[in-house]
């Protein structure tokens, strides 16, 4: 493998002796430079020399850690030579510690390991030690990984060892400590996918002893597990058990277990095919639109996009529609939020004259919501109302609100506002960008803080990237351009920003046309900043386009390197002298 | 009801350090380890000390013996406000051991923070790796039970931190300041959630703060809060994600008869806590207890008079500000007592009926000292009653009959 290049400008024996530097800071800078360590010394040093060292790093804080692991993580393999299992003990001593991110990924990366040893025999019995080892640990925490592991190696092992691996699952899932529980339930999901290796009785038997647990934690993963047990021909065989536990769960009494299923609402739809969705799940989906809890209207009204393609277009109308127009009013900003970014997906199921009768009005009731962020969040999605119903007909009452949002007194509100141009350039084109959107743009060029003005310049960028140079030129450039004479130099300077944000789209004829007269005129501007940004915008366009740009921005930068101002000087030399 | 003789064990402190304590080594957190074999005491200059239970003493000879300590917490200076952020740990949680090492949730006004402590090596570089890249050679320099921070909860509270539980399960834990209660997740500190907000829409309105919050002791959805206003309320996290509109109130109606200047500063609850059982709450306010069962919210199955000659010197109290002290309150074991502590180095400890109220006298002669309190006790409190010396933190071990008592700077083991 090729070797890596030092690029951290420090010699590697410091590197190497950061790794224990008492600053927490270069400790984790030294880590994230391990590959760098291992491709110097190659890869037999690093097999013994390096991971025997990396045990004396286990033992501290969470964020070294973090970083080791993700360290280790990138092509760690190759610098061993390819020889994964020198890996095993550090992962494994990994698999141990307090982060709960650490050791998923310490026990995701055993798993890659094993899956590159060639021999058959040998990942067994590694694996099954591993497991073993971090089963009997004093550390509760390190059954963690086991939980991870079993499920990922076992249709590889013997039929004995098979047999041991579900004696452990099944301790584990009756341990008194509720986390032990807890890691079990969550990956008894990838356990399931073995059916019918893990038979019929062992599934229903961990399943029913969870769905019975106090803690909310391991009732709530229930759900991810009869998704994917779903999938298996398990569902064929036992689909009332299966319907009977979602009902469980759907009904349970803490919000945070229906929160959970109704958040997996689509991939229980998928898993159980639309008739199945329909006759079981349809009627919890509408009773928890109208649960006491903020959240669950919540995740009940952002979830209407995704199951939409399950329901019948009659219950749509008939069901869930009524539903939605007590949601539109809800006190709560996060609910009526939610219900903004999906209801509007319902427009293509259910045609254009339902959605001018039904969706309209809750269209235009959250187009004037109080709450900024919910009139942004219905922007996002314009185009699917817009799609149906046409844009002509919607801009009557978008613009203003558009406009309404633009003037907003919270400077980010108006930064949000913009980005959603591009949303509506890419989703309508061009006709939706009429003269009153593009005064707003410039509206937004010229305001008073800087991050609007920022925000404002990268739109017209993308907008240059969907739309054309063309039409941007004849529409926006030229007003932009205007700025020039503008008497507060702020905005003086946001002519040359924007040239500098859209140098790549620009031709050499437009810039030499175009460009050079305006650098050449602010080249004599009265604030020497302005003038120091013109050497700047002068090196840029002379770098990155070249050819026959190159000589005019010589020019203009010869002229400023004899300026009064020491700064510019100095910018314009150096500038020259890089060329 | 069996009554419960409690009888003196072991003191940690002698009478001349507490004649002359200095301020800062004042014990304001007490809490013992879920077994029992630990004890950690937090003091006024932020420091956490742990008590063990060497393993191989005998059960019924068990002494604590002094183990380690640490430095939690420093004072610091917030700069938006500009006030001192005091070092006095408030509150210690002790979180479930793995293998050797011990976890330990500790709090100042502000900020949460989880310590471990453990067996460690420190090692140092005695030669760094040279021209030929070699891994630095390193010496053990100390070995022993290092302390070390794990995670520190970010500052999320407004006014200060009153209460720190975890949860039984572990998963969570909760703290409160005046206005709100937030639950944290102990795997993702990164993350708090709000669940019970009393914050006004006008702050000038304010006239109920928060006073203290604590988990059930098994059931990890329900928790209560306690107000200024004597009232308690028990929330359940399952029923809504914001708690306070779901909850069970439980409160006292005010007697406009018996109202008088002190009423609003003694009825303020200064702690509350479940029975071992969860069927009851005790409610300690300046003057009484308040036993509920949680079965019957609209009145207290009794009320009890802590100490009643305190009655008589409420001005007193009023003026030398002890009037506003707090004291905490733990159940026993078999929760048909509870125990709590007073002035002048003395605690009580009543059963839940209120028929027999015992008061222990502190002492260092480690004789156990303890009269009846019958009920309408009076007595004039001369000038040798102490109000300096207060019995503020107390602690119940959760294994056995042992409480642990701290008055001023010194620590006493009682059992029954």
């Amino acid at each position: 493998m090729p070797k890596i290049e030092n690029t951290t400008g420090m010699p590697i024996n410091l590197i190497i002796d950061e790794l224990k530097s008492d600053d927490i800071r270069k400790r984790i800078h030294s880590v994230k430079h391990l590959d760098l360590i291992a491709s110097t010394i190659g890869p037999d040093r690093t097999k013994n020399e390096l991971i025997p060292f990396i045990q004396e790093l286990l033992d501290d804080d969470d964020e070294v850690l973090i970083e080791l692991v993700d360290s280790l993580s990138r092509n760690f393999v190759e610098l061993v030579g390819g020889q994964a299992q020198v890996l095993l003990p550090t992962f494994e001593a990994l698999c141990r510690v307090e982060d709960a991110s650490v050791r998923e990924k310490a026990a995701n990366q055993i798993k890659k390991c094993l899956t590159q040893l060639p021999d058959q025999k040998k990942v067994e019995e590694l694996s099954i030690g591993i497991i073993k080892r971090l089963n009997d640990s004093d550390y509760y925490m390190a059954k963690n990984a086991v939980a991870i592991l079993i499920p990922a190696i076992f249709n590889q092992v013997s039929q004995n060892n098979q047999n041991d691996l579900i004696n452990i699952i099944l301790k584990l899932s009756q341990d008194q400590i509720p986390q032990v529980r807890k890691f079990t339930s969550m990956y008894f999901q990838d356990l399931v996918k073995h059916f019918p290796l893990i038979n019929e009785t062992f599934i229903q038997n961990i399943l029913n002893s969870f769905i019975k647990d106090e803690q909310d934690f391991i009732r709530m993963y229930i759900v991810d597990a009869l998704i994917q047990s779903s999938k298996t021909p398990f569902f064929q065989k036992q689909q009332n058990f299966i319907l009977n536990m979602f009902k469980q769960l759907a009904e349970d009494q803490s919000w945070r277990v229906r929160f959970y299923f109704c958040d997996k609402l689509a991939e229980i739809g998928e898993a159980v095919t639309k008739d199945g969705y329909r006759k079981n799940f349809q009627n919890y989906h509408l009773k928890f639109l109208q649960d006491a809890e903020p959240e669950m209207k919540s995740i009940a009204a952002l979830k209407i996009e995704r199951v939409s393609g399950l329901m019948d277009p009659e219950d749509i109308l008939n069901k869930l529609i009524p539903l939605l127009k007590t949601i539109q009013s809800d006190t709560n900003a996060f609910v009526r939020n939610a219900l903004a970014s999906s209801v509007l997906a319902l427009c293509p199921i259910i045609g254009k004259k339902n959605t001018s009768e039904q969706i309209l009005p809750i269209f235009l009731t959250l187009l004037k919501d109080q709450d900024s962020e919910v009139r942004i969040t219905l922007f996002k999605k314009l185009s699917l109302i817009t799609n149906v119903l046409g844009v002509d007909s919607l801009s009557q009452s978008v613009i203003p609100a558009l406009t309404e949002l633009a003037q907003d007194k919270n400077w980010r509100i108006r930064a949000s506002t913009i980005e959603v141009l591009s949303f509506f350039a890419r989703a309508i084109g061009p006709e939706f960008l009429s003269d009153k959107v593009l005064k707003l743009l410039l509206d937004w060029m010229g305001d008073k803080v800087s991050s609007v003005r920022q925000t404002a310049i990268q739109q017209t960028a993308q907008l240059i990237s969907i739309l054309g140079l063309a039409w941007a030129d004849k529409n926006l450039l030229t007003k932009i351009w205007a700025f020039q004479s503008i008497q507060n130099y702020l905005h003086r300077l946001t002519v040359l920003f924007t040239i500098n944000q859209i140098t790549s789209q620009l031709t050499n004829d437009y810039i030499l046309k175009t460009i050079v007269p305006i650098l050449q005129a602010m080249a004599k501007d009265s604030v020497a900043n302005i003038r120091s940004n013109v050497c700047r915008t002068s090196i840029q366009l002379a770098k990155e386009k070249g050819g026959n740009i190159a000589d005019p921005m010589k020019k203009i930068l010869q002229t400023l390197s004899d300026d009064q101002d020491a700064e510019v000087k100095y910018q314009a030399k150096s500038a020259l002298e890089s060329l | 009801m069996k009554k419960q003789d409690w009888k003196f064990m072991q003191v940690f402190g002698d009478k001349a350090s507490s004649d002359n304590v200095s301020d800062e080594d004042i014990i304001s957190a007490v809490q013992f380890e879920r077994t029992g074999r630990l004890l950690g005491l937090g003091d006024r200059a932020g420091r956490l000390i742990i008590f063990e239970v060497p393993l191989s003493k005998k059960k019924d000879k068990a002494e604590y013996q002094y183990l380690t300590e640490l430095q939690s917490h420093t004072r610091e200076f917030d700069f938006l406000k500009s006030t001192d952020i005091e070092e006095k740990i408030n509150q210690l949680q002790w979180l479930r051991a793995q293998g050797k090492n011990m976890y330990i949730l500790s709090t100042n006004d502000k900020t949460v923070k989880l310590w471990k402590v453990s067996e460690k090596n420190v090692t140092k570089v005695i030669k760094p790796s040279g021209k030929e890249l070699a891994m630095p050679k390193l010496q053990v320099v100390e070995t022993g039970l290092i302390p070390s921070v794990r995670k520190v909860f970010p500052n999320l509270h407004n006014y200060h931190i009153n209460s720190l539980t975890a949860s039984s399960n572990e998963e969570f834990v909760l703290t409160s300041d005046d206005l709100k209660v937030y639950l944290w997740s102990v795997e993702q500190p990164s993350k708090a959630f709000v669940a019970v907000d009393l914050k006004p829409e006008n702050l000038d309105e304010l006239s109920e703060v928060i006073t203290s919050s604590t988990f059930h002791p098994t059931l990890d959805n329900q928790f209560l809060y306690t107000t200024s206003k004597g009232i308690i309320k028990l929330c359940d996290m399952r029923k809504s994600g914001i708690c306070d509109n779901t909850a069970i109130t439980m409160a006292e109606p005010e007697d406009p008869a018996k109202k008088n200047f002190f009423t609003e500063i003694v009825t303020s609850i200064s702690d509350a806590c479940f029975s071992r059982n969860g069927k009851y709450i005790f409610s300690r306010d300046f003057l009484t207890v308040k036993v509920w069962d949680i079965a019957m919210t609209n009145k207290p199955v009794a009320t009890v008079q802590v100490f009643e000659p305190l009655k008589s010197k409420l001005c007193d109290l009023y003026e030398n500000e002890s009037i506003f002290d707090k004291f905490s309150i733990q159940s026993t074991l078999d929760s048909n007592s509870f125990v709590t502590g007073n002035f002048n180095s003395t605690f009580h400890v009543v059963d839940r009926l209120g028929e027999c109220n015992s008061q222990y006298e502190l002492n260092f002669n480690k004789k156990t000292v303890v009269r009846q309190i019958p009920p309408k006790y009076f007595e004039n409190l001369g000038s040798s009653y102490d109000f300096n010396r207060k019995v503020q933190k107390i602690s119940m071990c959760q294994t056995q009959n042992l409480v642990a008592i701290a008055c001023l700077n010194c620590l006493y083991f009682y059992t029954a």
